[in-house]
C-alpha cells in the first residue's frame, strides 16, 4: 500500500517537473553518448566514425526518449491537453461553423436544462424542513376508486395519534382568511387551523414564544394565535413584546402566543399570516361527511414505509367497524408528503420534457451533419496525420474533444440560456397553476444535469462523425487533384437518416402543437351554462361580530342591493355565495323518500345561496318548474333550484320538481356552520361550469340566499359602461353603508373567464415553443445540407450546364433529393404522430379524480391537425430548400470548370 | 566479437544487480559494469537502460541525483533502495525457478 501511494506520488510530481524532466534526459543521454564517443577516439577511431559508433551502439534516442517519457504514464493526458489546444485553435479559426453549431447546441441543452429545472423545483426537490423526506401525508381511500384520496376525519386523527408508529403526527385545515379591522380599512388575512403538534412534526422550532398546547384546540378556549414571521415583522415590527398582545379577529380577541420561523414554508398551500389551533370537535372533521383534515405524520426513524402502511390497514379495519357508515372498503394511505402532492402534474410536466428532448435530438442531428460535412473537408488533414503514424484511436480522440469543446460552451451557454427559459416558463404557466408555490431556479442538482446532457449531445453529435472521419483512405486524400474528397455512400445514407429523423421529430412536435391550439380555441369558445359578459363580481366579507344573525345579514343584503342598483349604469344586481370560477362549496344530500346511498354512492352537490335574480343576472336557462322569486323568505317553506347533473343523476331523468332533498350543509366558507334541513325541488337550471369546459360534471343545488343568508357572499352587477366608471362607486355605497364590509377580488365575469383559461394558455405557449424551434433548426439543418450539396456538385451541374441541360434540371436535380427524404420524413413522422398520441392519451386528457389533463374538445387523431401541421413544414422545407438550390441554377459553367 | 542479446525481461535484474554491488553509478558506468561482468558477452543497447531507469525510478527500486563525474560532466547518479534489494531477490529466485525449469526440460531429452 505505501509502496503504491509512494509511486503515485512520484508519479504526481513528475507531471509538474515535465519540461524540466525531458531536457535533464537529454542531458543525460547525451553525456552517455558523449562518454562512448571519446572512449572510441581513444580507441583510435577517427573522429565522424566515433560519434556514428557512439550513436548506433545507443540506439534511437527519439525513441527512448518517448519511452521514458510514457513510461511515467502522463502520455494520454499530455494527447488530450494537446488535443484540447488544437480543437480551440479549429474552432476559432472557422468562427461561422462554430457559432451555428454552439447555438444550436445551446438551443437544445438550454430548453432541456430549463424544463429539469422546473421538474427539480416542483417534483422532486425536497421540502425546506429538516428530514423533510421521512414526513408522510396520510389520506383516506376507497377500494372502488383506489387512486382517489380524500381526507381524514376528527376520528381517524385521534386513532393515529395514538400509534407509537409514527414520532410525530399533526393535522391541519388551510385555506381560510380573517379580517382584521383597522383605524379605517378593515384587511383580509389568510389563517390556517393547526394542531399542537405542527411544528413539533415539521421539526420547525418558533422564532418567538410557544406552540399551542392540546388544550387550546378545545372549542371556548382556542382564543389563541401564532403569527406568520413576515406578518410579525410588517404589523409588529418583529417586537418579541407582540407575545401576550391581543389581535381582533372578526370581531373576536385572540391572544398572540408564538411567531412562526422565518422561512417555513408549506409549499402546496399559500402563505398563511396566521395560525389558529385546529379544533377537533368542529363539525366540518366528522366522520362519514366530508372531512377535510390533512394529516402529515413523521414515522420513527428506521421504519420502512410498508411496515407503516401495513400497520395502517389494520387501523382502517378497526376504524371501519368501530363507524361503519359507508359500504365499500376504507383504507388508510401513507404516501411521501411531497409525491402525494406533485404527483398529479407528473403527467404534464413530463410532456413537456419529452418535447424539449425531441428538441436537443434535432439539435444534435443538425450539428452531426455538420461535423459530418467538415470531417469530410478535413478528409486531407487526417491523411498526414495517419500517415505520420496517427492510430484511428488518435484520430476519433482529437474528434471528440472537438466534440467536447463544443459541446461544454453549448453547455454553458445552454445554462445561461435555461435561466432565461426558466423565466420565460414562469411567465406562462406561473407557480399558482402548480402544485408548489415556487418558481424554478438553477441549483446544484439542474448544474449537474446540465453537464450530463452536454455530454450526452456531444457523444450523439461527434461520435458517428468522429468514427467516419478516422477511416481515412490515404490513397485517395493524398492524391491530391480533385478539390474534396466525396462522402461514401454510407455517409449520404446516414446523413439521409438524420434529415428523415429531423422531419419526423418536427412533424410529431408540430403536430402536438397544433392539438394545443384547436383545444385552446375550443375551450374558448365552449358554452358555460351562462353569459360572463357585462357582469362585474365583487367579493363581500361581511365581519361576523356586526352581522352574526341570519336577519341582519338579509337586511343588510338587501340595503347594499339597493344602494348598488341607484349606481348609475348598473342595470341590475345580485349575490351568490358562490360564482363560477371561484370555487365551490359542497355537501352530501339524500333524497326524501329514496333508500341512500343512491347508485352506491352517497349523493353530493355543490351548494348556492342566491339571490333570485342570479339567474337571470348570468343569464341561466330553465328547464322545467318555476324561478325563486322574493316570495321565498326565511318564514317560507324551504326550497332549492338544482342542476341539470343532478336531475339526470339521481333522478335518471323524470320529473324531479316536487321531490324533497336532506341537505347537510355543515360549513360554508365564512366558517358558519348550519344545520341540517329539508327543502323542495321548485326548479331546474342548465349546467354551468365552475372552472372551465375542461372539468368533471358536478350538481349544483341554488338555495335563496333569504332562507340561508352567509356572511361572505360575491357582488354581481350587471352594466354596459366600462368597469372603472361602475366600480368606484359601488365601492363608495358600500362603504357609506358600512365601512367594515371588506371589499375584495372585483373582477369582471369576463377577466375570470379568461384567466380561467390561464392553464391551457400557458400549455399552448410552451408547446408552440418547442414546436417553433423544432421547425426553425429543421429549416437550417435543410438549408445547411442543400447549400451543402450545391455546394459539392458545383463543377458537375457546370459540366451539365454546358452540356446543354436547362437550369430549372439542374434545380430540379438538386431538390429532389432532399425532397425524397422530406417525404418519407413526413410518413415516418405522421406515423409516430399518431402513435405517440395513443401512448400519451390518458395523460393529455380529463382523468376524473387524478388529473385534468390538457386536452379539451380535441381527438388525439384530428385529422385536419395533421395535415395542416404537415403542409406547414412542406411549406417552411421548401423555402429553406429553394434559397440554396437558387444558387446551384446560377452556376457559371465558366467559373465551374475552370477549377481543377 | 560476437555478443549475444540479453533475454527479454532480464534488464530489470541486471540493472538491479549491477547496483546492488554497492555504491552509486551513473547510465554509463552501468553500461559498462554490465558489459565487463559479462565478459563481453552480453550486449546491451544502450539506449534501453534509460526507458528501464525510469520505469525503476517510479516504482521507487532505485533512487537518483544529480553530480559530477570525474570529468567535471554533470551526470544523474544511480543506487539501490531498500525496496530495489527487495525486488532483486524477487527477480532472482524468480529467474533461477525458469532457469532450472528450462533445464529440466533440455536435459531429460
Amino acid at each position: 500500500m505505501q509502496q503504491w501511494s509512494g509511486e503515485l506520488a512520484r508519479r504526481i510530481s513528475m507531471f509538474f517537473r515535465r519540461d524540466r524532466f525531458d531536457r535533464e534526459l537529454s542531458d543525460e543521454m547525451r553525456s552517455h553518448r558523449e562518454i562512448r564517443e571519446r572512449e572510441r577516439r581513444e580507441a583510435g577511431a577517427p573522429a565522424d566514425e566515433a560519434r556514428y559508433g557512439a550513436q548506433r551502439q545507443f540506439g534511437n534516442e527519439l525513441r527512448l526518449r518517448e519511452e521514458s517519457h510514457d513510461a511515467w504514464g502522463w502520455a494520454w493526458l499530455e494527447h488530450l491537453l494537446r488535443d484540447f489546444r488544437f480543437g480551440a485553435r479549429m474552432l476559432r479559426k472557422n468562427p461561422g461553423f462554430t457559432a451555428i453549431a454552439v447555438l444550436t447546441l445551446a438551443l437544445g441543452i438550454g430548453a432541456n436544462t430549463a424544463i429539469f429545472s422546473v421538474l427539480e423545483a416542483q417534483l422532486w426537490k425536497p421540502l425546506p424542513f429538516p428530514d423533510s423526506e421521512r414526513l408522510v401525508f396520510l389520506g383516506k381511500t376507497d377500494a372502488k376508486h383506489p387512486k382517489r384520496t380524500s381526507l381524514l376525519s376528527a376520528d381517524d386523527f385521534r386513532e393515529l395519534q395514538a400509534q407509537s408508529i409514527f414520532e410525530s403526527i399533526c393535522a391541519f385545515d388551510p385555506g381560510a382568511y380573517r379580517i382584521i379591522r383597522g383605524a379605517d380599512a378593515s384587511e383580509r388575512l389568510n389563517s390556517d387551523s393547526i394542531s399542537s403538534t405542527y411544528f413539533e412534526t415539521l421539526r420547525a422550532s418558533l422564532a418567538v414564544g410557544r406552540p399551542f398546547t392540546p388544550e387550546e384546540q378545545e372549542p371556548g378556549h382556542d382564543h389563541e394565535v401564532i403569527l406568520s414571521y413576515p406578518f410579525w415583522q410588517s404589523h409588529f415590527g418583529g417586537n418579541p413584546k407582540a407575545i401576550g398582545q391581543s389581535l381582533v379577529l372578526d370581531g373576536v380577541a385572540y391572544t398572540i402566543v408564538g411567531v412562526a420561523p422565518q422561512g417555513l414554508r408549506f409549499e402546496f398551500f399559500g402563505d398563511p399570516d396566521l395560525h389558529i389551533p385546529l379544533v377537533l370537535s368542529s363539525k366540518e372533521f366528522v366522520n362519514g361527511e366530508n372531512p377535510a383534515l390533512l394529516v402529515v405524520a413523521r414515522p420513527r426513524p428506521g421504519v420502512p414505509m410498508a411496515v407503516v402502511q401495513a400497520q395502517m390497514d389494520v387501523i382502517a379495519k378497526q376504524l371501519q367497524s368501530q363507524y361503519p357508515k359507508d359500504d365499500g372498503n376504507l383504507g388508510i394511505k401513507v404516501e411521501g408528503l411531497r409525491e402525494s402532492f406533485v404527483g398529479y402534474a407528473q403527467g404534464g410536466l413530463f410532456f413537456f420534457t419529452g418535447a424539449a428532448g425531441l428538441v436537443l435530438l434535432i439539435a444534435c442531428a443538425n450539428v452531426a451533419s455538420l461535423l459530418l460535412a467538415r470531417g469530410l473537408a478535413r478528409q486531407r488533414e487526417f491523411a498526414v496525420r495517419a500517415a505520420l503514424g496517427a492510430g484511428r484511436g488518435a484520430l476519433v480522440r482529437q474528434l471528440l474533444v472537438e466534440g467536447g469543446l463544443l459541446g461544454i460552451l453549448g453547455g454553458a451557454l445552454g445554462i445561461l440560456a435555461a435561466l432565461w427559459g426558466a423565466k420565460v416558463f414562469n411567465v406562462f404557466l406561473p407557480e399558482d397553476l402548480l402544485p408548489r408555490k415556487v418558481p424554478p431556479g438553477v441549483d446544484g442538482r439542474v448544474f449537474a444535469f446540465a453537464l450530463v446532457i452536454s455530454l450526452a449531445t456531444v457523444i450523439l453529435s461527434a461520435l458517428l462523425p468522429g468514427l467516419f472521419a478516422s477511416r481515412v483512405d490515404l490513397n485517395e486524400a493524398l492524391r491530391g487533384g480533385s478539390r474534396s474528397v466525396s462522402a461514401s455512400p454510407t455517409q449520404r445514407r446516414v446523413r439521409g437518416v438524420l434529415v428523415i429523423a429531423e422531419v419526423t421529430m418536427a412533424i410529431a412536435l408540430l403536430f402536438g402543437a397544433g392539438l394545443f391550439l384547436n383545444s385552446f380555441v375550443r375551450e374558448a369558445r365552449a358554452p358555460l351554462g351562462f353569459d360572463p359578459h357585462n357582469l362585474l363580481s365583487l367579493n363581500l366579507a361581511m365581519p361576523k361580530d356586526r352581522y352574526s344573525r341570519p336577519a341582519e345579514l338579509t337586511v343588510a343584503y338587501e340595503q347594499i342591493l339597493q344602494r348598488v342598483r341607484a349606481v348609475p349604469g348598473v342595470r341590475g344586481a345580485g349575490f351568490a355565495s358562490q360564482i363560477p370560477f371561484a370555487g365551490g362549496i359542497g355537501s352530501n344530500f339524500t333524497i326524501v323518500g329514496r333508500p341512500s346511498p343512491v347508485n352506491r354512492e352517497v349523493p353530493h352537490s355543490l351548494l348556492r345561496s342566491v339571490t333570485p335574480n342570479y339567474f337571470q343576472l348570468l343569464k341561466i336557462r330553465f328547464l322545467a318548474g318555476r324561478f325563486l322569486n322574493d316570495g321565498d323568505t326565511e318564514h317560507a317553506p324551504r326550497v332549492v333550484i338544482v342542476n341539470e347533473n343532478l336531475v339526470r343523476r339521481y333522478f335518471g331523468g323524470e320529473n324531479s320538481v316536487g321531490a324533497e332533498l336532506d341537505i347537510m350543509p355543515e360549513v360554508w366558507g365564512d366558517g358558519i356552520s348550519k344545520d341540517p334541513f329539508r327543502a323542495r325541488i321548485v326548479g331546474v337550471v342548465e349546467n354551468t361550469h365552475m372552472f372551465g369546459p375542461n372539468e368533471v360534471p358536478f350538481n349544483d343545488i341554488y338555495f335563496p340566499v333569504a332562507q340561508a343568508p352567509v356572511s361572505s357572499v360575491f357582488l354581481i352587477a350587471s352594466t354596459n359602461l366600462p368597469v372603472g366608471s361602475v366600480l368606484a362607486p359601488i365601492r363608495e355605497q358600500i362603504a357609506q353603508m358600512d365601512r367594515s364590509i371588506l371589499i375584495s377580488h372585483a373582477l369582471t365575469m369576463d377577466e375570470r373567464a379568461a384567466d380561467a383559461l390561464r392553464g391551457a394558455r400557458g400549455n399552448l405557449a410552451l408547446i408552440g415553443i418547442f414546436a417553433g424551434l423544432a421547425v426553425a433548426l429543421v429549416a437550417v439543418g435543410i438549408f445547411g445540407a442543400i447549400a451543402y450539396f450545391v455546394e459539392q456538385r458545383t463543377r458537375e451541374f457546370g459540366i451539365r450546364l454546358a452540356l446543354g441541360a436547362t437550369r430549372g434540371r439542374i434545380l430540379r436535380h438538386a431538390l429532389a433529393q432532399s425532397a425524397v427524404l422530406g417525404v418519407c420524413g413526413l410518413v415516418l413522422g405522421i406515423g409516430v404522430s399518431l402513435a405517440l398520441g395513443r401512448l400519451l392519451r390518458s395523460a393529455l386528457y380529463l382523468v376524473p379524480g387524478e388529473h385534468s389533463g390538457m386536452l379539451y374538445g380535441v381527438s388525439i387523431y384530428d385529422p385536419l391537425t395533421l395535415v395542416l401541421g404537415c403542409a406547414l413544414l412542406i411549406c417552411v422545407l421548401l423555402l429553406a430548400s429553394y434559397i440554396p438550390a437558387r444558387k446551384a441554377m446560377r452556376v457559371d459553367p465558366l467559373v465551374a470548370l475552370r477549377y481543377e | 566479437m560476437h555478443r549475444d542479446e540479453i533475454p527479454p525481461g532480464t534488464l530489470y535484474m541486471l540493472i538491479l544487480r549491477t547496483l546492488a554491488r554497492g555504491g552509486e553509478l551513473h547510465g554509463y558506468e552501468i553500461a559498462k559494469s554490465i558489459q565487463q561482468m559479462s565478459r563481453e558477452v552480453l550486449q546491451v543497447e544502450e539506449g534501453s537502460l534509460y526507458p528501464a531507469l525510469q520505469r525503476m525510478l517510479i516504482k521507487g527500486w532505485v533512487k537518483a541525483h544529480w553530480g559530477a563525474t570525474a570529468e567535471n560532466r554533470r551526470a544523474r547518479y544511480y543506487q539501490l533502495t531498500p525496496a530495489g534489494h527487495k525486488q532483486l531477490e524477487v527477480e532472482l529466485s524468480q529467474f533461477d525457478r525458469v532457469m532450472a525449469a528450462i533445464a529440466r526440460v533440455i536435459q531429460t531429452a
